[in-house]
């Protein structure tokens, strides 16, 4: 995995994040389980940056075995 | 009985410090840095309470009671991305220079980086003075928190002070391995209990649902980010935790890690982490509406505190109370724990007084040092009343603009001491300009605009450095140069 890739997904990473924070749903007043949909909205993007740092940590990790050591 | 529980809560974690006095084994690397010995479990669980103050329990909560839901936005969903992206990027980076170079502290990694004695000192007041108001906002929660919970028969001054005492206590015993193995113990605490308060809270008020129902009649603004916060407002807000990269109690503790393998669980479960503690933070800050409607500016504060007092009293509300406490006792300690490791290397150390003392008196004098900057906090907290949430926005602004700094020194080769130094320059003066410009000014932006001032000051710093560097000689070599790619 080169550095290019890792700042690329960084970079899909963000403008994901700058599309969702005005995609509408901050405007809706609607609930799930009581929850407001905005907030389920912003769970779901947690649960997506979790999901990346996961795919990070094992396919593009910054220390080698050298540098554990 | 409330204070009672709270009580004991307090005598279990001073003892847990001292216990981890009994195995220190003396030497200044064990004290401050734990020996880099702290495995995968505890360093998330340190670094997420180190992370987790004042700000996300009370201040969150009293900034969701006047601005509603769109509070999460602002910070919670951007700090999922960015906190745990900075550790991956930065923080597994400083812990193998750190390990390589023998580095407890911030300032030796960018002294040594730019190969400058002045600009360490700067560095050093600057770090210091920035981290006055972050530990200003945990005092502060902390007097609030006892000051509510036991209907002011224990006053706000004397709330804060109990909590400096306990802090003081069991930082100046323990190190930094008691402060860990304090933090984890609060980190599961105030995670566990904060979500027991939510549950309890909600199902007395009559269930989530019905709550949100009547928050949507009563006040309907607060359900969505609406008109609240522009687009370009909750954007500008990505910038505020940027300032993860550059707090020095962060760095202290990255530098803890047994092996850079143990930053893997940390990274990737910091999302779910921030997200357990900030829904039931914001959304009990808007059902605090219901119950005490009309709190003015500040005041909101208190509102979480006042939900557990209202909704649990007794045995329940002194473990929720010490939950509260747990969130912010396992920031100030490391806070202050990484104000004494500073001043202890970067000062007696670095500037020779280290010949005239033995290593556990220069250990004495940081622990003076703590005790100096805690008191001061102190002072301080007497007299400062303004919105936690507000107060600790100014201090992240100020740490996010020095995070250029920290980017240069690992990722680029060509930046120089002189662009080190208009970096630093440029994010004090305008941190202090627009301080002095906005400070009093309820929900000021630059011109307007929406834009937070942190956008303008870090660009500023960004540039400064690049225009600093460039103009000035090539550095003869990088002694932190990284030169292995990515396995």
């Amino acid at each position: 995995m080169s550095k290019a890739k890792v700042w690329w997904v960084a970079v899909i990473l963000m403008a994901t994040y700058v599309a969702h924070v005005d995609f509408g749903l901050g405007h809706i007043t609607d609930r799930y389980w009581g929850i407001p949909i905005s907030l389920w909205y912003h769970i779901a993007y947690c649960a997506l940056v979790m999901a990346v740092m996961a795919w990070l940590v094992k396919y593009a990790w910054p220390l080698s075995d050298e540098d554990e050591s | 009985m409330t204070l009672v529980i709270i009580a004991i809560y307090m005598i279990l974690i001073t003892a847990v410090g001292v216990a981890a006095n009994r195995i220190l084994s003396g030497t200044g690397e064990d004290y401050f840095v734990a020996s880099r010995s702290i495995g995968s479990f505890v360093l998330l669980m340190s670094l997420f309470g180190t992370h987790m103050t004042a700000f996300a329990i009370l201040g969150a909560s009293g900034e969701a009671y006047h601005e509603g839901i769109g509070v999460f936005a602002l910070m919670a969903s951007s700090s999922a991305f960015i906190v745990p992206f900075i550790f991956y990027l930065i923080g597994t980076r400083i812990w193998k220079i750190g390990k390589d170079h023998g580095y407890l502290t911030q300032v030796q990694f960018f002294r040594a980086r730019w190969q400058s004695d002045s600009f360490g000192l700067a560095l050093f007041v600057v770090l210091v003075a920035l981290m006055v108001p972050y530990l200003l906002i945990g005092v502060m929660g902390a007097g609030i928190t006892f000051a509510q919970i036991s209907d002011g028969a224990v006053p706000q001054w004397l709330g804060g002070l109990i909590v400096i005492v306990v802090i003081a206590g069991y930082v100046c015993a323990g190190g930094l391995r008691g402060t860990a193995w304090v933090n984890t113990i609060q980190t599961l605490v105030f995670g566990v209990i904060g979500a027991v308060t939510f549950f309890v809270i909600s199902s007395r008020m009559g269930g989530l649902s019905a709550v949100m129902e009547v928050i949507a009649e009563k006040q309907p603004e607060l359900m969505a980010r609406g008109s609240h916060h522009s687009w370009i407002h909750v954007l500008s807000y990505t910038f505020i935790p940027l300032s993860v990269g550059m707090f020095p109690h962060m760095f202290m503790h990255w530098l803890t890690a047994k092996s850079g393998n143990a930053f893997k669980k940390t990274i990737i479960y910091y999302p779910v982490c921030i997200a357990v503690v900030w829904i039931p933070s914001v959304l009990l800050g808007m059902m605090g509406v219901i119950d005490f409607p009309g709190l003015e500016g500040p005041a909101a504060n208190s509102v979480l505190v006042r939900m557990v007092g209202l909704h649990a009293p007794g045995i329940l509300g002194g473990l929720l109370a010490a939950g509260v406490y747990a969130a912010i006792m396992s920031s100030l300690d490391s806070q202050s724990l990484s104000m004494g490791t500073m001043f202890t290397h970067d000062i007696v150390r670095h500037y020779g007084f280290h010949d005239r003392m033995t290593e556990k008196q220069q250990i004495m004098l940081g622990r003076l040092f703590v005790l100096l900057i805690l008191g001061v906090t102190y002072a301080l907290s007497l007299v400062v009343n303004r919105s936690i949430f507000r107060l600790g926005i100014w201090s992240f602004t100020g740490f996010a603009a020095l995070l250029p700094l920290v980017v240069a020194a690992l990722f680029w080769k060509r930046s120089t001491k002189v662009g080190a130094w208009a970096c630093l320059v440029t994010a004090v003066t305008g941190w202090l300009g627009f301080f002095v410009v906005s400070g009093k000014i309820p929900g000021y932006s630059v011109a307007d605009t929406g834009v937070m001032p942190v956008v303008v000051i870090t660009g500023a710093s960004a540039l400064a450095m690049v225009i600093g560097s460039i103009f000035s000689p090539v550095p003869a070599s990088n002694p932190h140069e990284f030169k292995r790619e990515p396995s």
